[in-house]
């Protein structure tokens, strides 16, 4: 059953702690986004203060008053748990990425393997931040990285903090939903 | 009357002063009402022949009718319309009249088109290698060099600016024994190609053929390139499945040009790929009833800004 048949039509944002899925669900959700937050106590992974521990919800709600419910899940390892709930159902997923933290192309891996079951129209897109730092990987390595393993995803440079580029990625989760229900291959 | 828009580019400044004189005295004397312009905007430019060959080069692959000024001291050169300087305006008359006649006689030609599918073809033939030391350098017809090399392009500021906007032509590329300078601000090779591409004549690319289907193979990004709502739509399409490029147009519901500067754009940027000559077939979604999820994602479609 899909997501809008069971009345929720559902979009995750993933990734490591600190690539910004907080603030990208605060630049979009016409709420003030419900968060989990708690004292960072990981500052090795990451120096920011507060991390989300369970998850970000937002929503937008449309013309018709049906609901787009935005969840951000935590980034971190222990809480892996709660990528499975939350991504059960959801009709696309955002991986949002830091190209300047170590390891960021293992990181997309690592978020991909966890995602790509949930999304049943191959409805992926990742967004990297940070990729004018000096020595970050550029988008294409990371487009590289999805090429080896045979997914055609599209992967954005975006700074989260700016609406626009969040705005983008969703835009481009909804093209690539249309699409495939418009122009898909049928099951 | 046809009123025609003149360019003079490389002339010494006492050419330039002689030819922007003569103008005004021919002016009601010709068969076209002639203005001056910048050179992108130009129908016909007013060249030097001085140099090493390599500027009238550039001038001529922009497609445009280039009058080719010489002084009195050179031989005759095997080009169409030749003006010698010092004029006199019965010639200067004539040959504005001749090209005037050429231009008549095609009215339906897109002005400045070989020039952007011959830095196009170029750019085909060196993307693959653009990763390489050796530098290729093209010109601008306002005179700007632009350069191919490393994986990057290096050019002006301001050229580069022109070039997003989509406001910039260039010649083929060729190549040179000389380097860019080390502080010229560079983009990605691939990110000049699609801007080439995206700016290029409104036909199918000659490299691209209406009977074969393709697919993008990678995603432009976006972040980087800036996006606009049809070419996220045709990305959308074409990673779902490959399309004739007449089928991408019908199914799209974009214009034509649009298709094809798409397809240009994702091919010389080497993220497209031919998908044999499969027609896609007949869409799915015509004629069907809307389902929940097709009404929601149109809600969600319209609420982003989005074609319903």
């Amino acid at each position: 059953m899909s997501g809008v048949e069971a009345g929720e039509f559902k979009i995750v944002f993933t990734g490591p702690m600190g690539a910004g899925k907080t603030t990208a669900i605060a630049a979009i959700s016409e709420v003030e986004p419900v968060r989990t937050e708690v004292e960072n106590t990981d500052r090795v992974a990451h120096a920011k203060e507060s991390t989300t521990v369970g998850f970000d919800f937002g929503r937008i709600t449309l013309a018709d008053g049906s609901v787009v419910r935005l969840y951000g899940t935590p980034g971190q390892m222990r809480y892996r748990f709660m990528w499975d709930i939350l991504g059960r159902g959801a009709a696309g997923v955002i991986v949002l990425l830091d190209a300047s933290a170590p390891g960021a192309l293992v990181q997309l891996d690592v978020f991909v393997d966890a995602f790509i079951p949930h999304v049943a129209h191959g409805a992926l897109v990742v967004g990297v931040g940070r990729t004018d730092v000096p020595n970050a990987p550029s988008t294409d390595a990371f487009a590289a990285r999805l090429d080896a393993r045979g997914i055609v995803a599209p992967v954005l440079s975006v700074d989260v903090r700016r609406q626009g580029d969040v705005m983008m990625l969703v835009r481009t989760l909804v093209c690539i939903l249309g699409s495939h229900t418009a122009h898909g291959v049928p099951a | 009357m046809p009123t025609l828009k003149i360019c003079d580019v490389g002339l010494q400044p006492d050419t330039s002063h002689a030819f922007h004189s003569m103008l005004t005295i021919v002016a009601g004397r010709s068969k076209a009402a002639w203005q001056l312009a910048g050179v992108e905007h130009a129908d016909v430019l007013f060249a030097s022949s001085e140099g090493d060959g390599s500027a009238f080069a550039a001038w001529g692959a922009t497609g445009k009718p280039v009058v080719l000024v010489i002084d009195d001291r050179s031989s005759w050169p095997p080009a169409p319309f030749v003006l010698r300087h010092p004029f006199r305006v019965m010639q200067l008359l004539s040959v504005l009249d001749d090209v005037a006649d050429l231009l008549a006689a095609s009215p339906g030609r897109e002005r400045g088109d070989p020039s952007r599918w011959s830095a196009a073809e170029s750019l085909r033939a060196l993307m693959p290698q653009s990763g390489n030391a050796a530098w290729h350098v093209t010109r601008t017809p306002l005179g700007e060099e632009v350069w191919l090399g490393h994986g990057l392009v290096r050019a002006a500021a301001r050229t580069i600016a022109r070039l997003r906007a989509g406001e910039l032509e260039v010649a083929a590329f060729h190549p040179t024994g000389t380097s860019p300078p080390a502080d010229a601000p560079a983009i990605a090779a691939c990110d000049f190609a699609w801007y080439v591409g995206l700016s290029g004549p409104a036909r199918l690319a000659p490299w691209l053929f209406a009977d074969v289907a393709y697919r993008l193979r990678r995603w432009p990004d976006f972040g980087r390139l800036g996006v606009n709502t049809g070419m996220l739509e045709l990305c959308a399409m074409s990673t779902v499945r490959a399309w004739t490029p007449a089928a991408l147009v019908e199914a799209s519901g974009q214009l034509a040009a649009d298709v094809h500067r798409f397809l240009a754009a994702a091919s010389l940027a080497g993220l497209l790929v031919a998908n044999g000559s499969e027609q896609a077939p007949a869409l799915l979604a015509r004629g069907r009833v809307q389902s929940g999820w097709d009404r929601f994602l149109g809600g969600l479609r319209r609420h982003l800004g989005l074609a319903a």
